[in-house]
């Protein structure tokens, strides 16, 4: 029997309402809470704090276990603490600030790899990740139809120099970020991708190495012979960014 | 001097219900999570400007997104082919009926009965809450409410095709092959 008629009491329409309500992904919530408190970490009166805090606890830290004999290691930590005190006066521009919402979280094969845990010194350096094209000449790059007509591939080459998390988007003439399918997509030593249709691709690379993405955009996101470009932007784990680009044009007869 | 509370000392929670609230306008995905980000954005460079005397933090992040929602939007994200289908295994078709029903119904409401739902149901607010949002009394959301629920049901029982009804001594045999 269908529901709702003349009688039907106010709860269950109620009802029906309360679950038409959606929820935001997790990694949606986390990625806005995260800019959140950069932002707030830059405003002035939030930066007294925190930057007080830090040296109390560098303070208190180095004393509690020079008095049982751990001042090596407590040497360590207060360099660490100093390291955060630093970023708390100078915190790092949001890079991101466009690109930071719709971002998913990939598990992959590096996330998996035993020894390589993210803010491995063996693995880190100063600066900016090192991105690059590989070798002296990089073809263009060439998006394929899929058999069915229904998405481009694409399929771009980069080398990455030390641990960062990637946030890759395809972008049009005006800047605006395209819908991506996951599923399909893949990164090598990752494996393939899953999940909603996303603007922006994040994958944390855990082994710096050179790295093959392969991404499916939906044929309806492409105009032919439309100018578009594969962006890649590695964030390292100080917060400093490179970005890379792979421009590209959808081929009219495709 | 005394310091004003920072609306975005929490955000989880809120980044929650402003997209819910989003998310019921406009619907579910990448939509509504750009416009979720661009309400904090605007949060985060207003923040200043919250004042507590004049309501909760959520119904401020709230009067954001409404506006927010009121200004041009670039082109709907198109239906796509691409997009992976996933089975819902409550998804029968008496649930499917009812909620088809449901769409029709909400899209008929006027705007503003829209909204009045979409703060209460999809935002989650109390009625002094969507109060605070919409600068209304209490009592005079809570009429709204039950007028816009009203309407809403009186819509849906009047989409509903009517109930063909046997006694019980008629049974309905199929046809017998010719």
């Amino acid at each position: 029997m269908l529901s709702f008629r003349r009688d039907t009491d106010v709860k269950e329409l109620e009802r029906a309402l309360r679950a038409r309500r959606s929820e935001p992904r997790d990694e949606f919530v986390a990625a806005v809470v995260g800019r959140s408190g950069r932002h707030l970490s830059q405003g002035r009166r939030f930066r007294a704090f925190p930057v007080a805090l830090a040296a109390a606890l560098t303070v208190a830290l180095l004393a509690a276990v020079a008095a049982v004999g751990g001042i090596d290691y407590a040497g360590h930590a207060a360099k660490r603490v100093a390291a955060s005190l630093k970023h708390a006066v100078n915190p790092k521009p949001d890079a991101f600030k466009k690109n930071a919402g719709p971002v998913r979280f990939d598990a992959g094969g590096d996330e998996y790899k035993p020894g390589f845990g993210w803010g491995d010194p063996n693995h880190t350096h100063t600066g900016p990740p090192g991105l690059s094209k590989p070798g002296s000449f990089t073809p263009p790059l060439v998006p394929k139809k899929t058999t069915n007509g229904k998405a481009y591939i694409l399929s771009a080459t980069f080398t990455i120099d030390e641990q960062a998390d990637l946030f890759m988007s395809v972008e049009g003439p005006d800047g605006t970020a395209r819908l991506l399918t996951q599923n399909g997509s893949s990164i090598s030593g990752g494996g393939t991708i899953s999940g909603r249709q996303t603007k922006h691709l994040r994958y944390r690379v855990l082994v710096p190495r050179t790295i093959t993405v392969t991404i499916r955009v939906p044929a309806s996101q492409l105009a032919k012979n439309g100018g578009y470009t594969l962006v890649v932007r590695a964030r390292g784990q100080n917060g400093e960014v490179s970005i890379l680009t792979f421009p590209f044009t959808v081929s009219g007869s495709g | 001097m005394l310091r004003r509370p920072d609306p975005l000392a929490n955000p989880a929670p809120l980044i929650r219900r402003v997209y819910s609230y989003v998310a019921y306008h406009i619907g579910d995905g990448a939509d509504a999570e750009d416009i979720t980000s661009e309400v904090f954005e605007r949060a985060l460079r207003y923040r200043d400007s919250f004042d507590p005397s004049k309501g909760t933090p959520v119904s401020w992040l709230l009067g954001i997104a409404r506006r927010r929602l009121t200004e041009p939007r670039q082109a709907p994200t198109p239906v796509d082919a691409e997009q992976f289908e996933v089975e819902d295994p409550t998804d029968l078709e008496e649930t499917s009926v009812r909620r088809l029903s449901l769409e029709r119904a909400l899209a008929t409401l006027s705007g503003r009965d829209r909204d009045l739902l979409a703060l209460r149901y999809g935002a989650d607010l109390t009625a002094r809450q969507i109060a605070e949002v919409l600068e209304m009394r209490t009592n005079a959301v809570e009429v709204a409410l039950h007028r816009a629920l009203a309407t809403l049901r009186d819509l849906m029982a009047r989409d509903e095709p009517a109930e063909i009804s046997f006694p019980p001594s008629v049974r309905v045999e199929p046809s017998p092959p010719v």
